[in-house]
């Protein structure tokens, strides 16, 4: 399941990239790297490249921040980052799945993380919207203290799917 | 890579872009990556307390036996280990058959979890091994990793072949009685005088012949007495003699005679010590009986060859340790330097069996068959004989083996299972 689940999310990053870059200046370069970088990464997923994988990452969102500098449209450079987060923790998790023997119950680890991850990737998401939505113009106690909250809440929420 | 300093690398440049471009939606774009930054830090597992218990199904096995190894894990924390990574490492010379070492599992706060796997392995001493554990958090950018000490050492003990009986002839004997002719008089089986008649000696043991030749005296017959006696085995582990070809090593045929030897002289309640001779000296104090046996298997199992400047050569023996007069053995493939030292050890008084497994023909049969390889191994041989011939004469008995075409017990019982040759020259003038 982490496997097919990491293919999909490198896809869902793809695609979103894509169509956030495509058909905007200076988009050539970038559409060429990110089509690489995106068939590394699954060769990476493929032949557990854990070096590749970090390469992948960092590449795919280095494309994002580049396209986001030159004023492409955010959402899907948001939500390409978010796909990126998700495809990197799940393509790691699979390497770490790989220690299990034949006869171990798996599954159960494997639920509470992806159930895990797309919380938190759907978190820091929301978090990403509401501050691209509303840029408040706030001082800096506000929002460490805003950190602060939402890093406890998270914790609440994150321990309560834990048990 | 670690994955913590990637995500930092990624926190960090969007950060730094953002302040330099004054960017708040480059700064929103860092959001995902800082909440799943945190939630790993907070998630992060509290510290282990696991307990690991290790089974075995049998402590003291022969070479390529299988044991079954029971591993039990208990969680005595208040907390869950959502994933847990449980790793075991197998020593060179134990293979896994069934089984895998590594886990990844759930572990819930109190519970238990046990799993089985099989090995086999090669001769020797296998002490307990820490289990590794590693407790990554949710996200696997931290992690706990402890060694948890298991109890449970694996021995594998020598293969032991069963001789029939071995005769030896020490000319010093101990008090107890046993299989071998200690030339003294008194009760035992076979013929030794006739002596004045004593009261107490059973009619049956009155020689009449010679009574009868005596009109006032009885003779009674002397039998001789059998006794047990001190026997000291060398193991010889010196590198120089013990050759490895192929990854076989002919020091595994030496420890095997000399488990075998230690086995059959025990088992005719003789007592018996031994001395490991390579890169030190390892010496198991003489004793009796079946515990004594384990305490011989024991150093076998762990006897392994080496090299040491001052025992290169068999000159350090301490012979201290062997009782006069006491039978030792010398399990060896043999140098040529080890002629001299033999024939002191025989001048001495020590009666002497040399086990020699032959390292010509081992060697030879493991390479080419080579015109050069054939003329080289015919040379060594002749030097062999030579060498062989050499201690049979200072009265030396010799036991001539090749590993690949002989078995040690067919060698030992054409050699050892008659009285050697000076005996029966001896005894045949009598």
């Amino acid at each position: 399941m982490t496997r097919r689940l990491s293919y999909l999310f490198v896809s869902i990053n793809i695609v979103a990239l894509v169509i956030s870059i495509a058909g905007k200046p200076h988009a050539l370069p970038l559409l060429v790297g990110v089509g690489l970088i995106g068939l590394l990464w699954m060769a990476a997923i493929t032949k557990r490249w854990a070096w590749a994988n970090h390469l992948s990452f960092l590449g795919l969102v280095g494309v994002a921040t580049l396209a986001m500098w030159l004023e492409m449209p955010t959402v899907g450079l948001v939500v390409g980052a978010g796909c990126s987060l998700v495809a990197w923790d799940l393509t790691d998790f699979q390497r770490r799945l790989d220690h299990a023997a034949q006869d171990d119950d798996i599954r159960p680890i494997e639920h509470r993380h992806v159930g895990l991850i797309f919380l938190v990737t759907v978190a820091g998401l929301v978090l990403s919207g509401l501050a691209l939505v509303t840029q408040l113009e706030i001082s800096f106690g506000w929002i460490f203290l805003a950190g602060l909250l939402g890093g406890l809440g998270l914790w609440g929420l994150a321990t309560w799917v834990d048990r | 890579m670690r994955r913590s300093f990637v995500l930092s690398l990624i926190i960090f440049g969007l950060l730094t872009a953002s302040l330099v471009g004054r960017r708040g939606d480059l700064l929103a774009l860092a959001f995902p990556f800082v909440v799943y930054l945190v939630a790993s830090l907070l998630l992060s597992p509290p510290a282990l307390q696991v307990h690991a218990d290790r089974r075995i199904s049998q402590e003291r096995v022969s070479p390529g036996q299988p044991v079954d190894i029971t591993l039990t894990l208990t969680n005595q924390s208040q907390t869950n280990i959502a994933e847990l990574l449980v790793t075991e490492e197998l020593p060179g010379n134990l293979e896994l058959q069934q089984g895998a070492l590594t886990h990844l599992l759930r572990l819930p706060a109190g519970a238990k979890t046990t799993w089985t796997y099989r090995v086999a392995g090669l001769r020797g001493a296998y002490p307990e091994r820490a289990v590794h554990i590693t407790a990554p958090d949710p996200f696997g950018l931290s992690q706990k990793i402890q060694n948890l000490p298991a109890p449970g050492t694996l021995l594998v003990t020598p293969r032991v072949l069963s001789l029939k009986s071995i005769i030896i002839r020490p000319r010093r004997t101990r008090v107890y009685s046993g299989l071998i002719p200690a030339r003294l008089g008194g009760s035992g089986t076979d013929f030794y005088g006739v002596r004045d008649y004593q009261e107490g000696d059973p009619p049956r043991w009155i020689n009449w012949r010679a009574s009868a030749r005596n009109a006032s005296l009885l003779y009674s017959n002397e039998f001789e007495q059998e006794r047990v006696a001190d026997v000291g085995i060398v193991l010889d582990g010196r590198n120089r003699a013990n050759l490895v070809v192929k990854k076989r090593s002919l020091f595994e045929e030496s420890v095997t005679a000399a488990a075998s030897l230690a086995d059959a002289f025990l088992a005719q309640g003789n007592r018996v010590g031994l001395l490991l001779y390579g890169r030190y000296l390892s010496w198991t104090v003489p004793g009796y009986g079946k515990l004594q046996r384990e305490q011989l298997l024991r150093a076998m199992a762990l006897a392994q060859p080496g090299d040491s400047q001052i025992f290169a050569d068999l000159d350090h023996i301490p012979t201290r340790l062997f009782p006069m007069n006491s039978q030792i053995v010398l399990v060896s493939p043999l140098l040529n330097g080890d002629l001299d030292i033999l024939t002191k050890l025989r001048a001495r008084g020590y009666p002497v069996i040399v086990v020699s497994p032959d390292p010509v023909a081992f060697e030879l049969r493991q390479l080419a068959a080579e015109p050069a390889n054939a003329l080289a191994g015919r040379l060594l041989q002749l030097e062999r004989a030579y060498l062989l011939q050499r201690l049979k004469r200072v009265g030396i008995q010799v036991v001539d083996w090749d590993v690949d075409r002989q078995s040690f017990d067919s060698v030992v019982q054409r050699v050892l299972g008659h009285s050697p040759a000076w005996l029966r020259a001896i005894e045949g003038l009598k």
